[in-house]
């Protein structure tokens, strides 16, 4: 009778044991793979609080390279095209090219990066429960800041065949959703016709993602205080847009893998007064270092911002 | 005798065996009994027009008699630490399930924005926010495994 009650114990209590955390991580480097990889054609939402847009995606692969197309349904006409490193955007006007090019900084599926272990160093991965995204079966999981409140709470919802995003959900500490992609319909099959990676529109704009690379050492300025797991993307000095009589900006932009945010130094007598944006993922904080104004734009929670200003310290390189 | 009701039945007799016939069955009770048969066999036969069967009160009468029963028969007496240990477990299960939903419930909840209050995007210019221009054209340039800034809002640009 005892042993019989334990194995009706051990039954019940069976789902709430986890797989080890190695084999999670691994599971999302796999999504991230299929994210980037997977032939696939298909309608997406990208949603900003009550704003939002859909998008018509295609993808086909060959001998690993990408041939992918993605053409906005509604708002602005514009078009992003993925052949292999190169991304080309497109665009009738110059309005909507500049919407073509923010559109390109986020290709849904493909959110996470290449090297997902970078992410542990700043969230907490954890299994949730499971749904259902355009007809699929899918299953949740969460990235949890490892500090409360500064970071966005990100959770994906992977197809449970192919591991492939189906949803992605930014919530902030109220667990309100700030910004949110989902997959309308899907087909998972190459598609028939060839995709083509020429752009329709007058306007195009080409990068190649292999010539980026961070610029250490510009400036004569060292910056301390950056928070665990952001590292260095890009550090140059520049003009600032529409203001090009004025003196030149430091600017560098660091990443934790998912969050992106831009540190502006420049002299304070210089500096113009920076916007109060907190509505959506995007944030911005201001904090004076000395003879220094600090600018911080980034997706990262208001409050998580404002604690980057104030911890950030700049050293005169000898 | 039989033969002769049979025939009285179907009006085969003349009026003297009709006559004696019928004396037969009134001082005969067998016979009587045989005529009110084969009357009934023949409603019967002939679609039920006359036949009338009322056994409300012999039905009545039996349910009177039957007792009354107000509890079910114990049919597998259990022993109390059985059932102790049944009732442990259905709590243990009725617990996990019931935290396991919720758990789940409260994990998976999605918050999505009212779709009353839809906006187009547009992407802000150089006066609005040079700020965040700067940021979403560098940023948008980084490689595309870590690519990522968003789009505000129409109604959401900033103001100085």
């Amino acid at each position: 009778m005892q042993f019989r009650f334990c194995v009706f114990l051990g039954v019940l209590l069976a789902p709430l044991v986890q797989a080890s955390p190695d084999d999670d991580w691994a599971l999302l480097g796999k999504a991230a793979q299929v994210a980037r990889q997977q032939a696939l054609s298909g309608s997406y939402l990208h949603q900003i609080g009550s704003a939002s847009e859909t998008f018509r995606i295609q993808r086909t692969v060959s001998k690993g390279k990408v041939r992918e197309r993605r053409v906005s349904l509604d708002g602005l006409p514009r078009e992003i095209i993925r052949h292999g490193d190169v991304l080309i955007t497109s665009a009738p006007d110059e309005h909507s090219l500049l919407a073509a090019k923010i559109s390109s900084a986020k290709l849904f599926p493909a959110i996470l990066p290449d090297n997902v272990a970078m992410l542990a160093d700043g969230y907490a991965l954890s299994r949730l429960g499971s749904d259902r995204v355009a007809s699929r079966e899918c299953q949740w999981w969460q990235l949890k800041s490892l500090e409360a409140g500064q970071r966005y709470t990100q959770r994906v919802c992977l197809d449970k065949a192919s591991h492939l995003p189906l949803k992605w959900v930014t919530l902030n500490a109220q667990q309100d959703a700030v910004e949110l992609f989902s997959f309308i319909e899907l087909d998972d099959r190459a598609p028939r016709a060839k995709v083509s990676v020429q752009p329709v529109y007058p306007l195009s704009s080409a990068s190649s993602a292999s010539a980026v690379k961070a610029e250490e050492g510009v400036g004569s300025l060292e910056i301390k205080g950056i928070p665990p797991g952001f590292r260095l993307l890009r550090s140059v000095m520049r003009k600032m847009p529409g203001n090009d009589g004025a003196p030149p900006v430091q600017h560098r932009v660091y990443s934790d893998g998912l969050a992106v945010f831009s540190l502006f130094v420049e002299y304070a007598k210089d500096a113009k007064p920076a916007p109060h944006l907190t509505h959506g993922p995007i944030s911005v904080a201001t904090d004076n270092e000395g003879e220094y104004r600090l600018t911080l734009v980034g997706d990262l929670p208001d409050a998580g911002l404002q604690s980057i200003a104030r911890h950030l310290r700049l050293v005169k390189k000898s | 005798m039989k033969e002769n009701i049979s025939a009285l039945m179907d009006d085969a007799l003349d009026d003297a065996a009709a006559h004696a016939a019928i004396t037969d069955l009134q001082a005969d009770k067998t016979l009587k009994d045989s005529w009110d048969t084969y009357q009934l066999i023949g409603d019967a036969m002939r679609g039920g027009g006359g036949l009338a069967l009322d056994v409300r009160r012999e039905v009545s009468e039996r349910l009177r008699d039957e007792p009354t029963v107000l509890a079910p028969a114990r049919r597998w007496p259990l022993p109390a630490r059985k059932l102790r240990h049944y009732a442990l477990a259905a709590s243990l299960a009725c617990a996990a399930v019931v935290g396991w939903m919720g758990w789940q419930q409260d994990e998976s909840e999605m918050v999505v924005a009212k779709a009353s209050e839809a906006q187009v995007f547009s992407p802000v210019t150089a006066v609005e926010a040079p700020y965040l221009l700067a940021h979403q054209e560098m940023a948008g340039t980084i490689d595309s495994s870590q690519r990522r800034v968003a789009y505000v809002p129409a109604r959401d640009k900033a103001a100085h």
